[in-house]
């Protein structure tokens, strides 16, 4: 895997191309060669021929091959790595939140990740479904893995906009009882919900035997509280309206904040799930690139 | 209360600024959408609370600030204090008592004058003044305040020593139906007796304000003598004198009474009556007394004795009619310079010692209690009471019912316990020949009375007088007790011939007559401001009364009632009239009440309670300008004001700037 040759700005990425454009921007920057599928399938393919050793099941003995040379070799195969992934997109209202008018909403970068994805796994022949969420599940599409398909997720995700407030454990719950397969679940969000009962959620796909991959999905804004002075602060999931200080809480704002970030990064990392924080200002390209060589790693 | 520049008030308006920013800036606040507000709950919900009463204490800072500052420059006055209105009346009460008259440095008179001057300078042309003199003098409400100055300029001090009640009676009945504001100031140097059992109960209906003013000396020392009398023994005499100080002061005393004079020093205790004993070479009618000691009161520091006037004295002879009245009838009027009037113990109506020096009572009935106290009374004021025990006496009445019911009233030198009837005739086998009573015979006393012989007598217990005479077998016969200026002479027997046959001897009506010579030399005094009877003088057409000074004044006498006067200066003050008996002569010592030597002042809480429900302010000594200019320009409360809004200034400042840097130190630790 190369590291990406040119990073580009994602609001400047989103500002110019439709999704189609901006996966395979991204995707095509930097896959080129990629052999290993994010994602460990269970199926198995034909991959050589090795001299019978004792021991080895003769139930994998090829006995053509013996009839034509007269020796004993084995079949051994590997995995197949088109399988299925669902990727659970959180489309609640504060997923449509921006710190600065010139950067992109967590919304449009969740999008963009999204498909960005899609596109990678379909280049793998995986088959990639699609989950919209915000206080209910909006949109359940099953994975496939052709192209057509593909294209049918890209216009899904481009005509989703935000919705109301989010009840993401639950949504998790839900979600986890319909997928009866092993499968890759890749999860989008911002979590401002329930912390237990996001973590929750998430153990729910461990104990059906899915593979998590978490995306948090983050505007630095959120982390750094960058306002001075009394504001009135509106919730945009709830309009819920505080008035404060900026400046005299800002400190113990970030405490918190960073409190709530630590949550989950160390709950996933118990659990054995995959958590990667995305700050929208972090070029996709860049952000994957360093994912996919984080996750070889560990692989 | 009003305001100069009533213009400045309109900044009250400002106080609606700070109250506007407070309720209304956080609505004007910039509206943020922001992702998620539950972690700024999280950390809001731990200084909301305190940013909120910080918030409070900062804006109520500012309202205070803004009204100080406002009220300040609005330049508040007491409207009443000016007396801009109409129907403003104003009485001045002025104690012209004779301590007014005290001081070692500053005559309080002088301080009470310049009071009167600064207050009516305050006083606006439209307010009614009047001012009412302690002794009595009343100058009427008028708007004409220079006439009402000029008069107490030119007034001084008396020699009385009135309370304030009648001055406060008269002020009360002056403004009872006046309507508008009304307000008196009492000028005084505060000196206690002149506020004893003042009855303020006319004062608290007219709704006055009262503003009591200092113009006394804070310290002073002084000493005054309280009485000079004479006491049992030929020309001795008691002089008590009050030492109001805490400590021992030497000084002088010197009596003289036409042309003799005796000196002597005394030291006089610190805090109490100092009593002194002066023998005579000579027996005076007439006399002064002196003190040698600067007196604070300015006056000649003296005290003016009068004895009575030589001549018949009259006795009382109180019982039934019974043998032994008759031998008391019958001593008593052996001699040709006593008489006698015999009453039964009801018919005491009226008993003093100017009537009747001295009581004879002889084996009386049970004594009610009214008149107890009358003999009491009589007792303290100088009588002398005889007192023969007899049949009807019951020791247990005589005890407990009759004197000793309460211990102020137990007047009797000893208890009675009961007749005691000796087998063997008794004789006198004690005399105390010292005493005044019979010293003059000596020990011939003893062969005057060889022959005297005694059956019975009471045996008594509780002695607390001194035994005159004692028989053989140890009971005594004659105790005597001294009670306040007067004296109790107690046999203990009855001058029957059942118990004894003393009343038949010659000695017996000798001794009754020497002790009336002895008891009825005290001497009569009045006080400056009490009246004073001439009795006698009720068939007298007119008395001609000459004061000390020697003015003569004519009374008339037109009611057929004995003529009275108040005398207003210390000396000797003579009536002369002339009735059926002829021509005839008061003369009475006057002095100054010796209490108007006491330096102790009423405190500020005494008064309060004298005047409970009365509206009270106090002007300490010399500030009476100071605070009335203050009251009525009001720059004390503006200064007040300036001063506190400058304080708020600082307060807001500094608050404002801790606030902020503890939360911000607080949010930086993670506190919240």
């Amino acid at each position: 895997m190369n590291k990406p040759s040119r990073i580009i700005d994602p609001a400047i990425l989103t500002k110019f191309g439709n999704l189609s454009f901006i996966a395979k921007t991204v995707v095509e920057g930097f896959i080129s060669g990629l052999h290993h599928s994010i994602h460990k399938g269970s199926s198995v393919e034909f991959a050589e021929h090795r001299e019978y050793v004792r021991g080895d099941d003769p139930r994998y003995l090829d006995w053509k091959l013996y009839g034509r040379t007269d020796r004993l070799y084995v079949r051994e195969f590997r995995e197949e790595t088109n399988l299925k992934a669902y990727i659970i997109l959180d489309i609640s209202n504060s997923m449509n939140y921006t710190s600065q008018p010139q950067f992109i909403t967590k919304f449009r970068y969740a999008q963009c990740l999204a498909v960005c994805l899609g596109y990678l796994m379909m280049k793998q022949n995986d088959a990639t479904g699609l989950v919209v969420f915000d206080s209910d599940v909006k949109k359940f599409i099953k994975p496939s893995s052709t192209k057509a398909h593909f294209h049918f997720l890209v216009d899904n995700l481009e005509n989703i906009r935000p919705g109301k407030d989010t009840n993401i454990g639950e949504i998790l719950h839900k979600i986890a009882n319909h997928i009866r397969r092993r499968s890759l679940i890749i999860l989008i969000s911002d979590l401002f919900d329930e912390q237990d009962s996001a973590m929750r959620g998430l153990t729910h796909f461990k104990y059906k035997h899915h593979e998590i991959i978490v995306f948090h999905v983050i505007d630095r804004g959120e982390m750094e509280f960058p306002f001075d002075g009394f504001r009135d602060f509106v919730d945009m999931e709830t309009d819920e309206r505080i008035s404060v200080d900026a400046t005299t809480i800002r400190a113990a704002y970030q405490k918190i904040f960073k409190e709530f970030l630590s949550f989950y990064q160390k709950g996933c990392s118990e659990l054995g799930i995959n958590y990667a924080r995305a700050i929208t200002q972090t070029p996709f390209d860049y952000f994957l690139y360093q994912f996919l060589e984080m996750r070889s790693q560990t692989k | 209360m009003g305001f100069l520049q009533p213009v400045f008030l309109w900044g009250l308006i400002g106080v609606s600024v700070p109250v506007i920013i407070h309720l209304f800036s956080r609505k004007r606040a910039p509206a943020y959408f922001f992702s998620t507000i539950k972690f700024l709950k999280l950390t809001h919900k731990k200084t909301i609370r305190r940013q909120k009463i910080e918030e409070f204490i900062v804006l109520f800072l500012r309202i205070i600030l803004i009204i100080c500052l406002s009220l300040a420059l609005a330049e508040p006055v007491n409207k009443r204090a000016l007396f801009s209105e109409r129907n403003s009346w104003v009485i001045l009460i002025l104690d012209d008592t004779c301590s007014m008259s005290a001081g070692t440095s500053e005559i309080p008179w002088k301080n009470l004058q310049k009071s009167c001057e600064q207050i009516l300078s305050s006083v606006k042309k439209e307010t009614y003044v009047s001012a009412i003199f302690n002794s009595g003098k009343i100058i009427p409400f008028s708007k004409i305040h220079e006439k009402i100055a000029q008069e107490i300029r030119t007034s001084q001090p008396t020699f009385m020593g009135n309370t304030m009640q009648s001055a406060i009676n008269q002020a009360s009945s002056m403004l009872e139906k006046k309507q508008g504001y009304k307000r008196i100031f009492i000028i005084t140097d505060l000196q206690k007796s002149t506020w004893d059992n003042l009855n303020t109960e006319s004062i608290q209906k007219t709704k006055t304000e009262l503003i009591i003013v200092d113009v006394g000396e804070d310290t002073r020392e002084n000493i005054t003598i309280k009485d000079f009398y004479p006491v049992a023994g030929k020309n001795r005499y008691i002089c008590e004198i009050i030492n109001w100080t805490k400590k021992e002061i030497a000084a002088e005393i010197k009596f003289s009474s036409d042309g003799y004079e005796v000196i002597k020093p005394v030291l006089l205790q610190g805090s109490k009556k100092n009593e002194i004993e002066i023998n005579l070479e000579k027996d005076c009618q007439q006399g002064k007394i002196e003190l040698l000691y600067p007196d604070v009161l300015k006056t000649d520091n003296s005290f003016y004795i009068q004895k009575e006037p030589s001549g018949q004295k009259k006795v009382l002879i109180v019982g039934t009619e019974d043998p032994s009245v008759f031998y008391a009838q019958s001593s008593v009027v052996s001699s040709d310079m006593i008489s006698a009037d015999i009453k039964k113990i009801n018919e005491i109506t009226d008993v003093y010692p100017k009537n009747y020096r001295t009581m004879i009572m002889v084996n009386p009935q049970r004594i009610e209690i009214p008149i107890r106290q009358k003999i009491y009374n009589y007792i303290l004021n100088g009588g002398t009471l005889i007192y023969f025990a007899g049949e009807r006496i019951a020791p247990e009445d005589f005890n407990s019912d009759w004197f000793l019911t309460k211990e102020n009233m137990c007047i009797m030198p000893s208890k009675i316990v009961k007749k005691a009837n000796f087998s063997k005739q008794a004789q006198i086998a004690y005399i105390a020949t010292g005493h005044p009573l019979f010293s003059e015979f000596g020990d011939r006393i003893f062969d005057y009375l060889k022959t005297t012989r005694f059956n019975s007598c009471f045996s008594t217990k509780d002695i607390t007088g001194d035994i005159l005479i004692k028989l053989d077998n140890g009971y005594p016969i004659l105790i005597e007790k001294k009670l306040g200026r007067g004296r109790i002479f107690l046999f203990t027997f009855s001058p029957e011939q059942t118990w004894t046959n003393f009343q038949r001897k010659p000695f017996f009506p000798v001794m009754i007559n020497l002790m009336i010579e002895y008891l009825s030399g005290s001497t009569s005094t009045a006080s400056t401001g009490s009246t004073i009877v001439i009795n006698g003088s009720e068939t007298s057409k007119s008395v001609s009364l000459t004061n000390p000074e020697g003015k003569i004044k004519i009374i008339k006498n037109e009611n057929n009632k004995p003529v009275g006067y108040v005398p207003d200066i210390p000396g000797i003050w003579v009536a002369e009239f002339s009735n059926e008996n002829g021509a005839q002569k008061q003369i009475v010592a006057v002095n100054i009440p010796y209490t108007e030597g006491d330096p102790s002042k009423i405190s500020k809480n005494e008064i309060r309670e004298i005047f409970k429900k009365i509206h009270l302010n106090f002007i300490p000594k010399n500030n009476t300008e100071k605070i009335l200019s203050a009251e009525s320009s009001g720059k004390d409360l503006m200064i007040l004001l300036l001063w506190i809004s400058l304080f708020l200034l600082l307060a807001e400042l500094i608050l404002s700037n801790v606030f902020v840097f503890i939360r911000e130190k607080g949010i930086k630790n993670g506190h919240g």
